[in-house]
């Protein structure tokens, strides 16, 4: 029987090639409280310090079992990058954005010449370049970032959802920055060892913004991000939470390699909804995966993957106070399923 | 323009999202004599609330939605001051903020557009509200409602503190409790004291304007 590498299962099981067994990963944070515990690596100085950032990271295959490493754990670098204030973390809470950086076309021709090399953002792929240095040969590498619709979100406010619809010119025109910046950030993970990269763009929920809005702006700029990413042999996962059901086709159009959905999505559903990309799912964070009991996530994996999910995992960032025993239950009937 | 005609292009300039013309025809139902509360209910709110339909039936999304609100703000702000509160009639009042440490409120805002297109007095604490915060204001202004969201996991601990202290307060039967977000569901809310949670803005608007009839008129006295 053939065998393959952590790193090699994932690369195949991403792009719909044989494996023997399902990987065991998450795409969504990985980090929780027994983890820094058992790591001596907290937040909140594993969000802005590159060794402890990959400490914990580590964690997260020497102490639960997934079999990757993945950076960072939050979703606000990108925003903060740009000039976003930052409401600070704790041990138990990632940062998040508090205020917001671009009102009019004069912010988006300022925040144009960005330099990727400097910021949180350059932190994130000193963890990255630390992970690949140390496992890169054997596990995959997996980095994250915030996509560009929730960064332009991010910038913006919620005068975004109305600038869609009311401001067409400089609604491309910062859906073009966001997009340009997440180019240039995939692209440097990617030079510092990152093999599998997780957009994370929650804002661009269908749910929220309707096919037609996400077709106009979101479809467009995640292509740009997949092709970019594609070139250097980097597939890409998107997710994004809500009941995306309605939409998983219109999502796949952007060329990603993987869709992850949340628990609102019925597997079996999203299964005949998409062509061939891989979806990943969908353990409800809080009430299975923090709540619930090795014995009820055994439970729950089993009928994901009886229902066809390609990747059992998370359906959204895992909860910092989650046990590990009960994500142990999930990285189990994960590598339980053979192929 | 006659009366029906200025109230239904209340409601249209709502559904439009057209915040001028909510605004001008706020002003031409004051200058006509109409009575600002039914031009509020019948005019601007109805158009508010048939774009929670709409939402609900996917025919229109959050920027519809924020459009619409916009609208209906700019109409109540013309309308509200001459208001006339007679007797007992007494607006419900609704306080509503996110939980500590949550930066989030695109959804508490739109629970509070539809609580006050239901006709709710609404106090709205913002974001990241200190957890004392929503017994005082509950108390300086006789609440019949409180809402409390948070998209967040890591502050849903937060939520508990705050039906507690109502507890504490010794203020908790004197109001109902919502609590609401993505991580939240209905159990949770159960668990922690609260009196619901729903799945959007518009269900915890109908909610709260049934609920709030079971509250006592002098129980804050």
């Amino acid at each position: 029987m053939v065998t393959y590498t952590p790193k090699e299962r994932l690369a195949r099981a991403l792009t719909g090639k044989p494996v023997d067994r399902m990987p065991a990963v998450s795409f969504t944070q990985t980090g929780t409280v027994e983890q820094m515990e058992a790591a001596g690596a907290f937040w909140p100085e594993a969000n802005d310090n590159a060794e402890t950032m990959a400490k914990l990271a580590e964690a997260g295959h020497t102490v639960v079992g997934f079999e990757a490493v993945r950076v960072p754990f939050d979703i606000s670098a990108e925003a903060e990058f740009f000039g976003c204030d930052i409401k600070a973390g704790t041990k138990e809470q990632q940062p998040s954005v508090s205020s917001h950086c671009v009102k009019d076309m004069s912010d988006v021709e300022r925040l144009k010449n960005f330099d990727i090399t400097q910021g949180r953002v350059a932190t994130i792929c000193k963890a990255i370049k630390i992970l690949a240095d140390k496992y890169g040969k054997e596990l995959p590498i997996m980095a994250s970032m915030l996509g560009p619709f929730s960064l332009a979100q991010h910038m913006n406010g919620d005068d975004w959802f109305m600038a869609i619809m009311t401001d067409e010119e400089f609604a491309t025109a910062l859906m073009d920055l966001a997009t340009e910046f997440n180019i240039a950030y995939a692209k440097k993970m990617a030079e510092n060892g990152a093999d599998t990269m997780v957009i994370i763009d929650p804002t661009a929920s269908a749910m929220l913004i309707g096919d037609a809005y996400y077709e106009k702006y979101v479809v467009p700029a995640h292509r740009k991000i997949v092709d970019a990413m594609h070139e250097m042999n980097v597939p890409v996962v998107i997710h994004i939470c809500g009941d995306t059901t309605m939409s998983l086709e219109l999502m796949e159009s952007s060329g990603v390699d993987a869709i992850s959905v949340d628990q609102s999505v019925d597997i079996a559903t999203a299964k005949s909804k998409v062509n061939k990309a891989m979806i990943i799912g969908n353990l409800d964070p809080v009430a299975v995966l923090w709540k619930g009991t090795p014995d009820t996530i055994r439970g729950v994996s089993q009928k994901a993957i009886d229902a066809g999910v390609d990747l059992l995992a998370p359906g959204c960032g895992i909860v910092s106070k989650t046990p590990s025993a009960n994500l142990q239950a999930m990285v189990e009937s994960a590598k339980n399923r053979k192929y | 323009m006659e009366e029906s005609e200025i109230i239904n292009g209340l409601t249209n300039a709502v559904v439009n999202g057209k915040k001028d013309q909510a605004v001008e025809l706020a002003n031409q139902a004051l200058a006509a004599g109409i009575e600002p509360y039914k031009a509020v209910i019948e005019g601007l709110a109805r158009g508010m609330e048939i774009m929670g339909e709409k939402y609900d039936c996917k025919q229109a999304f959050m920027p519809h939605l924020l459009m619409a609100s916009n609208a209906m703000y700019g109409g109540m702000d013309v309308l509200t001051p001459h208001m006339k509160l007679e007797g007992g009639a007494k607006r419900a009042v609704l306080v509503i903020g996110s939980a500590e440490g949550d930066v989030h409120d695109i959804g508490k805002n739109l629970v509070k557009t539809m609580m006050s297109a239901m006709g709710f007095e609404a106090i709205d604490l913002g974001k990241d509200v200190p957890i004392g915060k929503f017994t005082e204001a509950a108390i300086e202004h006789k609440a019949d409602v409180i809402s409390v969201s948070t998209l967040m996991t890591s502050t849903m601990d937060n939520m508990e503190k705050i039906v507690k202290s109502f507890t504490e307060k010794g203020i908790r039967d004197k109001v109902k409790i919502i609590v609401g977000g993505a991580p939240i569901t209905p159990d949770y809310a159960a668990e922690i004291g609260a009196d619901t949670s729903k799945p959007d803005a518009m269900e915890a608007a109908k909610w709260a304007k049934e609920v709030v009839k079971e509250l006592p008129d002098n129980r804050w006295n």
